[in-house]
């Protein structure tokens, strides 16, 4: 069986195949705003998806060495993200339906960062912490569906990246910059710490952070906000493996790039006797392949129809995972 | 000494002071904060939830403080022999009505105080004859704010659901009936609504 898997919740088109045992193609592009350092623009990017969907796709049949006709099934995913965005992935997938006269099946995104990485690292129950630009959730599995035990209560913590970045007038995605810049910062300066049980918010120490302080090198400001944002996630994180008392613990999302975090993580779950995980660096970030393995994984929710989801919660999946 | 919890937070150690059963309430180094970040955090938690647990007495049930070390970050306090909220519900000891009541009862009257817990959990409420205790006050707050008060009632709700999800909406809609606070409780709602997937 080889499945189509469609991802265009956000900046990211990505088309993937994938059998049941593994991933045979992964192709993507990304949109980038035309004002340089400004955020997203919906249209724009829907847009952006529109008219590079056949040719990504068209890449991803030629690495995986075969024919659109040999396509089993198609994957997509259908929420949570930008509304214009998830239109271009559902028409795509319902043209591609009907074309080749195969099913669809819906995948929740954030479900398919998590499955691609049970995949990739072999983790088998494991507490997720799902970081990306607009999504920060802590969640796990419990009785057919994952609950989410804290998240964020205001901006995603990319965002928060972001937004802070560009106080310092660096180009976006802020966050490979923020943390570069962190690596030469030396001097830790407190900033707003906020954390409410399981649960974060991120804007007051944006907000601080982004007050340019004339007394502070760029990197020092770098390394303070870092330090504290991080801190603040692996805090609930080790809150939430406590309370769950699992035995892995899995980082997924673009977030997961960030090697700090990757570092506090490792150390927080050596306390808990716990085991860290991380997917492979081209399934961190937004991508297809993780939609074309979830849909295998949930074949059985196939159809003709499906509509967009844009605020569709994790823990409202349900995960009726047969055999295959 | 004999350790009988090792949380996220803390660790926490059976002693005796003067004749009373007592618990340390030490919190540890974080290996993955950094020093200085980790110590100011240990410390500020550390006195402010003597503090708290002092000031919110005048609503709820609290341990007894009897010392505090802010160097070790460690709080010595009375020791609530009973079983955490968290265990009764898993087995069913609790009447999920009257439960509910009383947690939205007691957190009216801590609220009133401009008192909010922000760490509010099953595992963090104890019954002991008959009558809750609330316990871990390290990230308890005084604040007059309607949108924090609305944030700590999410917390325990949004715990609730995750963990207790089977009895979740009797305990929470006892428990939001008998809170009453209707400026409180529509700001909540407002909270939830806010779109958090508008971007990614």
């Amino acid at each position: 069986m080889k499945c189509l898997g469609i991802e265009s919740t956000a900046h990211t088109l990505g088309i993937g195949i994938s059998t049941p045992e593994r991933v045979i193609a992964n192709e993507k592009s990304v949109y980038k705003p035309k004002e340089e350092g400004k955020g997203i623009i919906p249209r724009e990017a829907a847009e952006h998806h529109r008219k590079t969907k056949e040719k990504v796709m068209e890449r991803a049949l030629k690495k995986a060495n075969m024919e659109k006709e040999e396509i089993d099934l198609i994957a997509v995913a259908n929420g949570p993200g930008l509304p214009p965005c998830l239109l271009e992935g559902v028409e795509f997938a319902k043209k591609l339906s009907k074309e080749l006269n195969v099913k669809i099946v819906p995948v929740n995104h954030c479900i398919g960062h998590i499955e691609i990485g049970k995949k990739d690292t072999g983790a088998k129950d494991p507490l997720v912490q799902y970081v990306s630009g607009g999504n920060t959730q802590i969640l796990s599995r419990s009785e057919g569906k994952y609950r989410v035990y804290g998240e964020t209560l205001d901006i995603g913590i990319g965002n928060a990246f972001d937004k802070f970045a560009r106080s310092l007038n660096l180009k976006m995605p802020g966050g490979p910059k923020i943390m570069k810049l962190a690596e030469k910062g030396k001097k830790y300066e407190k900033l707003p710490y906020t954390v409410k049980g399981m649960d974060l918010s991120f804007s007051g120490l944006v907000t601080e952070a982004s007050k340019n302080k004339e007394e502070m090198s760029k990197e020092d400001l770098a390394y303070s906000f870092q330090e504290t944002i991080l801190s603040m996630l692996v805090e609930v994180t080790e809150r939430a493996m406590a309370h769950t008392k699992k035995k892995e613990l899995l980082l997924t999302g673009g977030v997961a790039l960030n090697t700090r975090l990757r570092e506090m993580n490792e150390k927080m779950a050596e306390e808990h006797d716990a085991s860290f995980h991380v997917p492979k660096n081209e399934h961190c970030g937004d991508n297809g392949a993780m939609i074309a393995y979830t849909g295998i994984k949930f074949k059985e929710k196939a159809g003709k129809k499906i509509d967009i989801n844009p605020k569709w919660r994790t823990n409202q999946y349900e995960l009726k995972i047969k055999k295959q | 000494m004999e350790t009988i919890y090792k949380g996220a937070e803390a660790t926490l150690y059976r002693n005796t002071y003067l004749g009373q059963k007592t618990i340390e309430k030490e919190r540890k180094p974080k290996k993955y904060r950094i020093e200085e970040l980790d110590k100011k955090i240990r410390e500020k938690r550390t006195i402010s939830e003597a503090r708290m647990i002092k000031k919110a007495r005048k609503a709820v049930k609290t341990p007894y403080i009897f010392g505090i070390d802010p160097e070790k970050s460690k709080i010595t306090m009375e020791e609530i022999e009973g079983e955490t909220l968290k265990k009764r519900i898993e087995k069913e000891k609790e009447d999920e009505e009257k439960t509910g009541k009383e947690i939205g009862g007691l957190l009216k009257k801590l609220h009133s105080l401009d008192i909010v817990h922000n760490d509010l959990t099953t595992s963090n409420i104890i019954r002991k004859d008959n009558e809750l205790y609330f316990i871990d006050f390290g990230l308890s707050e005084k604040t007059s704010k309607t949108e924090d008060k609305a944030m700590d009632l999410l917390v325990f709700k949004k715990m609730l659901k995750s963990t207790h999800w089977k009895q979740f909406k009797e305990i929470w809609s006892n428990l939001k009936e008998e809170y009453g606070n209707k400026k409180v409780l529509n700001r909540l709602k407002k909270i939830e609504k806010r779109a958090r997937y508008t971007v990614k």
